[in-house]
């Protein structure tokens, strides 16, 4: 018996190491491979640009196995292995594609990337792609002022339709083409040969005399074949889709703006509308537009021969003069060409500020809500404002009105901002206010909407304006 | 107010002196009995054998008997060998007692009873008031820290009047209350023991399994702390002080930049982000404004006075505690006092009635203590503490201080300035209890108990203002809020003893009704005419008023029973039920049932056992019980409405103050349910030189309480939630004590070893929210792992070049992290998707140790004695917060640790853990939760070391003491951990946010002198 469990024993033992070493056979296994890796390149040139991402394309093959692929350029830092197969898994063809960001500070000039790829016998193969810095990536310029998108023009003849583009390249124009298929409008150019760097197009096309919409399309090419297209809606009706509402008098005011001049007002009802408008002062004079940079072609006003008429023209159309300081509320019926104005007295919510116990720290976790104030950045008299509402710009809440808030403050590049309460921990408490909009705001949106991201390229100050009851905001720049 | 209350209790207890009898005897034979050490001993009984004549020594150990010659004394006292001495021809005897090593027939408090110690079934550890008082605490819990295996006392915070966390057998339940339940003479008190002071506690008892708790029934699933306060003794009336004083000391933490340093680190922030320098010449900044020294105290003082009197005779006994305790702040505002007195009397009117009251008034006040002593180190050194003079004119007292230069960190002494924030409370608790033995062996025992708490806080803002924009109160105010907390029990018990023929046997049944009421009223109002002391108060103020307040109350019936049994003292059977209706809960689920049943086998009392020589007492325990957990929200029982603001209406609608619902009470909510088994064995060795237990415990919870949200066809808003009973959880570990006792000569020792192990498991989560996330989610649990671990990303180190950028890519080149430059964080792809996002976060460590433990050593020589206790915590890992402050430069201009640009990454191979300093963190070192916040938390502390030296008798003698010993004792003075936060001890609100630390007011070394003093 004892014979029998020491021979069960030796056995055993003989089995257990005979695995053992068989494990280590495993691990240190090599690879005995006559012949060298392939590596085919997909393109053995690439032409780019500082900053541009590149990509290495090929295929990589071995009859065993493709081990790994190195690639290599020490001048921009790159020294990276690619692990393909391993003991347990054996990739015999591998297809190549990496992608690379050229440093920004490359110099011009050709660069090298080796890749070497390695098979599981450890023979390589190494190919080299040659990288030139004169590549052009940069889209062609098509800068379309007329027509604006969306432009109404009233139907009572055959309507001009003038077309207005600058268009430009960094290197060589290619071709420009408008056409709007449902007139059989095309009109192209093509700058191949001339070396062309700008170009400006003028032409205008006719829109027959009928109520419809035209869909206007632009097309720019520069000699390496970037693209850029633009469309344009012209709509011919008396129905206009929005409305504003302008307390200026020059077409420069109405532009030099960030947002909110003119203000836009609700549409109620085909042909009516009906704006809510807080007048700052008695003796406010307003008119409505249908386009938002200029107050042709249609300026809607009080007809001077009669004044509870509305008349649709730049020239005589008279302002309609709000008497008070309040709000006001104007409909108007572009049909009928009517209108009404009353003012009125809001009752509904206002914000309200809770920071009664600014060193209670079970408060400020729980219900503090700091001033309203402006949260973002872009602002270079507040360079801690870096989207930090315990840095939160407070603002200038008007003592008479508990809806309207003011700041006057510079802004400059890249500007985004929300109106927000502070908060002294940098907690985000409500309510708050963004925008229906990130580049185009017209109405401000509470606990909702898109931070406002727009662009100051030179520093400037504005005058922030936010009505909460009338859900407007407008920054327009102070002299 | 307080002093009219002092007086009055002075005077219960001038009375409650006065009301002692006094004995006398006949003399025949006198003697005294000292200890080993010559100590007296008072209250040893003293029987003539063979009969029922006796008496008990005096306080100074003397007694007076009258015998026969032939006569054998018998001396019994707990703690000591019983000695027998034969009278012959004495009439003077020197009776010296020694010691019993291990006090086996020691009584212990069970739930609505006491047993012997050596008769228990269940898992119970007791620590004598004696081993509590060796530590100077405001919480009694704190002291019995490592003392008792399977008790987790977690300090959390350091500060004047802090609640340690304390975890019995881990935890039960993800989303109620841990907390045990704390029952002070029989009567549950909440859980917050800084009422009672040590020197109050006779014992404490910790019931840990479910055979010893079950009795508790709907509240005990934490395991359940008896805490038995001291009450009178027959004999002589003593009177005792105990006075300690001493200081706390709090060092700055960490070493920060001065001025000069500040202003290189952050000029090299600035660059490293591609941003101006902000310091053309940084050593012209100097040393810079020392804001800690300015502002925080070194030291702090504490006291702690207590004064005992007690004594009593046959029929009346009595005991008067008064204590004082305060801790003060290390600031100039923020202190601790509390005052608590306790009275009780005793009497036994005849052999089958007896009855007794207690009062104990109480009275605790504090400053807020602020805990921001962070703003000393995080605020620029540049920056002065005041304005400069010219500009202080006309500002207030607390508008004079200098905003901070580059920070937005508010001045801290121009905080504490403005500190008014003040409350406390008066409380009085009472019990009164009669035991009736209408027959032999029949107890009949009521009680009715009642404790009553009038608390108050009064707060004052000042108005001020420090700089316009961000640091200021421009308008005053004034707070003040009374609250009031009533609850009442009444407990009524029978109990049945049998003892025959080897078998012992008793039956207690009862029934308890209790309630808790609640109810408040606060008002703040503004504008208060100035900041002077006399004005502020809520008449004095003139805008804004409001008022709040609210009542509730809670109340439980119950139904208790326990059968205990035991034949030969050998074999133990211990059943107990009880039935709790809460309401808490609606009718589905009104009342529930806690039954447990327990057994046990004096094993070393068998036959075959009779040869081991060296195993004194051996017993092997098995239990099983149901425990449960009613700490629900209000919100799980009552249907609640939510408030907002909605826009509504036409064209661009207008804001509308809406109501909705926002949760709805469940009808069928119940208990969370635990269950409970325990193994154990308890043993004594060599000639009672080693006595210990070892037990093994497995605790599941069911049903327990998790907030769903609705269907979407409910109709429900997305936020609305119910509570439901859902998921289950298991903990196992084990658990062992082991204490060896023995002398060497004149040096006698004891030494106590306890260790824990608690693993935890989530076993069951609801399918709705299979992943319950906590703190933002920085903790995680799931099925199969144990609940609240910490949740974040892995870390490789810092790149050191661009290649190693380069290199974290995945095969298509595309960059793992594409804002990184050197000198960053590497993040690990864990799930290797070639992307670095929410996917790859991971375990990264765990709150919970892998043991606990502590060391107890007791020596004494001739008239010296040591006492030393260390408690260790191996395994847990911390969040250490404070990192994202010492090291982090992003988008901040707070002061960072000096030495930072050494310590940070600058240059290839200069760290590979700390990221290089930069205005910028395109990168998110530090506002990605990775484990470079995460630290091994293990620690070992010495709690406790006291040196005592007590006064021979010759000297006692000359001035009138029984007893004087004077003590050093050092608190918390020496830690071992390589942590590297303030603190290590680091608790949580909750299971699902344990183990974070940030600025913890830390648990300070503690200096003490003290005396003992005995008349």
């Amino acid at each position: 018996m004892k014979k029998n469990v020491f021979s069960c024993l030796m056995v055993a033992s003989i089995i257990f190491f005979n695995l053992l070493w068989g494990c280590d056979d495993d691990d240190g296994q090599s690879w005995s491979v006559d012949s060298d890796p392939v590596f085919q390149l997909a393109s053995a040139e690439i032409h780019t640009e500082q900053g541009r991402t590149i990509r290495i394309e090929g295929v990589a093959s071995d009859e065993v196995g493709v081990k790994k692929i190195n690639l290599k350029i020490d001048d921009w830092y790159l020294d990276r292995d690619i692990q393909i197969s391993t003991n347990d898994s054996l990739v015999k063809e591998y297809d190549l594609w990496y992608d690379f960001e050229v440093p920004e500070d490359a110099a011009t000039r050709e660069y090298t990337i080796q890749i070497t790829v390695y098979n599981m016998g450890d023979r390589s193969v190494s190919e080299t792609v040659s990288v030139y810095m004169d590549g052009d990536f940069v889209s062609p310029v098509l800068d379309l002022q007329n027509p604006v998108d969306g432009l109404t023009l009233a139907p009572e003849g055959e309507i001009p339709v003038e077309i207005y583009a600058l268009l430009s390249d960094s290197r060589q124009l290619g071709y420009f083409v408008a056409k709007e298929s449902s007139i059989n409008f095309y009109d192209s150019i093509s700058f191949m040969g001339t070396g062309a760097l700008s170009y400006e197009y003028q032409y205008t096309a006719t829109l027959p005399a009928e109520v419809g919409e035209y869909h206007f399309e632009f097309l720019l090419a520069d000699s390496a074949g970037n693209v850029v297209s633009e469309t344009r809606l012209v709509n011919a009706s008396f129905d206009f889709e929005k409305m504003y509402l302008a307390d200026v008098d020059t077409e420069e005011a109405l532009t030099s703006d960030l947002f909110g001049v003119p203000m836009v007002i609700t549409k109620t009802a085909p042909y009516n509308f009906e704006a809510q408008y807080y007048s700052e002062g008695p003796g406010t004079e307003i008119r409505f537009i249908p386009q938002t940079t200029s107050f042709s072609p249609h300026c809607y006003g009080v007809d001077p021969d009669n004044p509870d008429k509305l008349i649709n023209d730049p020239e005589t159309a008279l302002p309609i003069v709000l008497d008070g300081k309040g709000y006001y509320r104007i409909t108007l019926d572009l049909e009928n060409l009517t209108y009404e104005v009353e003012s009125y007295v809001p009752d509904d919510w206002y914000f309200e500020p809770k920071m009664e116990y600014p060193d209670d720290e079970t408060y400020i976790e729980t219900e503090y809500v700091g001033n309203l104030g402006i949260v973002g950045k872009g602002f270079p008299e507040y360079p801690d404002q870096n989207w930090a509402t315990w840095a939160a710009i407070e603002f200038e809440r008007d003592p008479e009105n508990n809806y309207r808030f003011y700041k006057t403050l510079d802004m400059e590049g890249d500007v985004e901002f929300i109106f927000q309460p502070e908060h002294p921990w940098g907690w985000w408490p409500e309510p708050f206010w963004r925008f229906d909009s990130k580049e185009n705001p017209e109405k401000t949106v509470l606990k909702g909407g898109d931070n406002v991201a727009l662009t100051v390229p030179v520093r400037t100050t504005y005058k922030v304006t936010f009505d909460s009851h009338l859900n407007r905001a407008k920054v327009v720049p102070v002299e | 107010m307080s002093k009219y209350i002092i007086k009055s209790i002075w005077l219960l207890a001038i009375f409650f002196c006065f009301s002692v009898s006094m004995l006398g005897q006949e003399r025949i034979i006198k003697g005294v009995v000292v200890d080993s050490n010559g100590e007296p001993l008072p209250g040893v009984s003293i029987a003539i054998k063979g009969t029922t004549t006796g008496t008990i020594t005096d306080v100074d150990g003397n007694f007076m008997v009258e015998v026969e010659p032939s006569d054998v004394l018998q001396f019994s006292f707990i703690g000591f060998n019983n000695l027998e001495v034969p009278v012959e021809g004495n009439t003077f005897l020197n009776i010296v007692m020694e010691e019993s090593l291990v006090a086996l027939d020691e009584v212990v408090a069970i739930g609505y009873g006491r047993a012997k110690k050596s008769d228990l079934t269940s898992s119970i550890t007791s620590v004598k008031g004696e081993e509590m008082k060796t530590m100077s605490v405001g919480n009694p819990v704190e002291a019995l820290q490592g003392k008792a295996p399977g008790v987790q006392v977690v300090a959390g915070s350091g500060h004047p009047g802090a609640s340690p966390k304390v975890l019995i057998r881990g935890f039960t339940s993800l989303n109620l209350s841990t907390d045990p339940l704390y029952v002070v003479d029989g009567v549950p008190m909440g859980t917050n023991l800084n009422f009672l002071n040590t020197n109050e506690i006779e014992s404490i008892e910790v019931l840990k399994d479910a055979s010893a708790s079950a009795i508790y029934g709907s509240r005990a699933s934490n395991g359940v702390v008896l805490i038995t306060t001291k009450r009178g003794e027959k004999g002589k009336t003593q009177f005792s002080a105990d006075l300690s004083y001493g200081f706390q000391v709090f060092e700055k933490p960490y070493d920060m930049a001065n001025a000069t340093e500040y202003a290189e680190i952050m000029n090299q922030s600035l660059q490293n982000a591609g941003l101006d320098e902000r310091f053309p010449d940084p050593a012209s900044l100097g040393e810079g404004t020392d804001w800690w020294g300015e502002g925080v105290n070194k030291v702090s003082p504490q006291r702690n006075f207590s004064f005992q009197a007690s004594g009593g005779n046959e029929k009346h006994r009595f005991a008067v505690s008064l204590n004082y305790y305060d801790q003060e702040s290390f600031y100039n505002s923020g202190n601790w006092q509390k005052f608590t007195a306790r009275l009780s009397s005793d009497w036994e009117f005849a052999d089958w009635i007896s009855a007794g009251v207690m009062v104990n008034p109480r009275r605790e006040a504090w400053d807020d203590t602020p805990n921001w002593y962070q703003d000393y180190l995080l605020i620029d050194p540049i920056t002065p503490i005041y304005r400069p003079v010219e500009e202080q004119a006309g500002l207030n007292e607390y508008s004079i201080y200098q905003r901070s230069y580059y920070t937005y960190v508010w001045n801290p002494i121009a905080r504490d300035a403005r500190q008014f924030d003040e409350g406390g409370y008066y409380a009085l608790a009472a019990n009164a209890y009669a035991e009736i033995k209408p027959v032999k062996d029949l107890v009949f025992r009521t009680q009715i108990s009642g404790d009553y708490k009038f608390s108050h806080d009064d707060d004052f803002e000042p108005d001020f203002v420090i700089d316009g924009a961000h640091e200021k109160n421009e308008i005053n105010y004034v707070y003040r809020s009374h609250d009031f907390n009533s609850y009442w029990n009444w407990t009524n018990t029978l109990t049945y003893s049998i003892e025959t023929d080897g078998h012992n046997a008793s039956i207690m049944g009862g029934a308890t009704l209790e309630k808790w009421g609640y109810r408040y009223i606060n008002g703040t109002k503004d504008g208060i005419p100035n900041n002077s002391d006399p004005l502020r108060e809520l008449d004095a103020a003139t805008e804004n008023p409001e008022v709040n307040g609210n009542s509730s109350s809670t109340s439980i019936e119950s139904f208790l029973g326990r059968i205990s049994y035991n034949y030969l003292n050998r074999y133990y059977v211990t059943a107990t039920y009880r039935v709790d209706g809460s309401s808490k809960f609606l009718d589905n689920n009104k009342w529930a049932a806690f039954p447990s049943v327990s057994v046990a086998w004096r094993i070393s009392d068998e036959d075959f056992m009779s040869g081991v020589d060296f195993i004194d007492d051996w017993k092997l325990r098995a239990g099983w019980g149901r425990l449960g957990n009613q700490n629900l929200p209000s919100n799980v029982y009552t249907s609640s409405i939510g408030q907002d603001y909605y826009v509504f209406g036409p064209g661009e609608g207008s804001l509308v103050n809406t109501t909705y619902p926002s949760s709805m009470k469940n009808e069928d909510i119940k208990w969370e349910t635990v269950e409970d088994i325990n193994l154990g064995t308890d043993f004594t060795l060599f000639r009672n030189h080693i006595d210990g237990s070892l037990e093994y415990y497995q605790k599941k919870t069911k049903d327990m309480i998790f907030q769903l949200p609705y269907p979407n066809y409910s109709g429900y808003p997305d936020d609305a939630k119910i509570w439901s009973n859902v998921g289950s959880m298991k903990s196992q570990g084990m658990e062992m004590a082991l204490n060896y006792h023995n002398h060497a000569g004149r040096l006698k020792y004891d030494v106590g070893v306890t260790f824990t192990t608690v693993a935890v498991e989530a076993t069951d989560l609801p399918d709705i929210t299979p992943v319950v996330y906590g703190d933002n989610e920085y903790t995680r649990t799931v099925e199969g792992d144990e609940p609240g671990y910490f949740y974040g990303y892995k870390t490789d180190g810092i790149f050191q070049n661009q290649f190693e950028i380069n290199a974290h890519a995945n095969e298509h080149g595309a960059l793992l992290q594409e804002y990184a430059q050197p000198g960053d964080i590497r993040f690990v792809d864990v799930n290797g998707d070639g992307e670095l996002n929410g996917e790859d976060r991971t375990k990264i460590g765990s709150p919970w140790p892998d043991f606990t433990g502590g060391v107890n050593v007791r020596l004494a020589y001739d008239r010296f004695d040591l006492v030393a206790n260390v408690y260790a915590s191996v395994g847990n890992d911390i969040v250490n917060w404070v990192k994202g402050d010492l090291y982090n430069t992003e988008n901040s201009d707070n002061n960072v640790i000096s030495g930072l640009l050494d310590k940070a990454w600058h240059g290839e191979n200069t760290s590979n853990e700390y990221p290089r300093v930069s205005h910028t963190d395109l990168n998110q070192n530090f506002s990605r939760f990775s484990d470079f916040y995460v630290e091994d938390g293990s620690f070992v502390r010495l709690k406790n070391i006291q040196l005592g030296y007590s006064l021979p008798q010759p000297v006692l003698e000359r001035i009138g003491l029984t007893k004087c010993r004077f003590y050093v004792s050092g608190q918390n003075i020496l830690t071992i951990t390589g942590y590297d936060g303030v603190e290590p001890e680091v608790s949580g609100d909750n299971v699902l946010n344990f183990g974070f630390s940030g600025w913890t007011y830390p648990v300070l070394p503690t200096y003490l002198l003290g005396v003992n003093i005995t008349f």
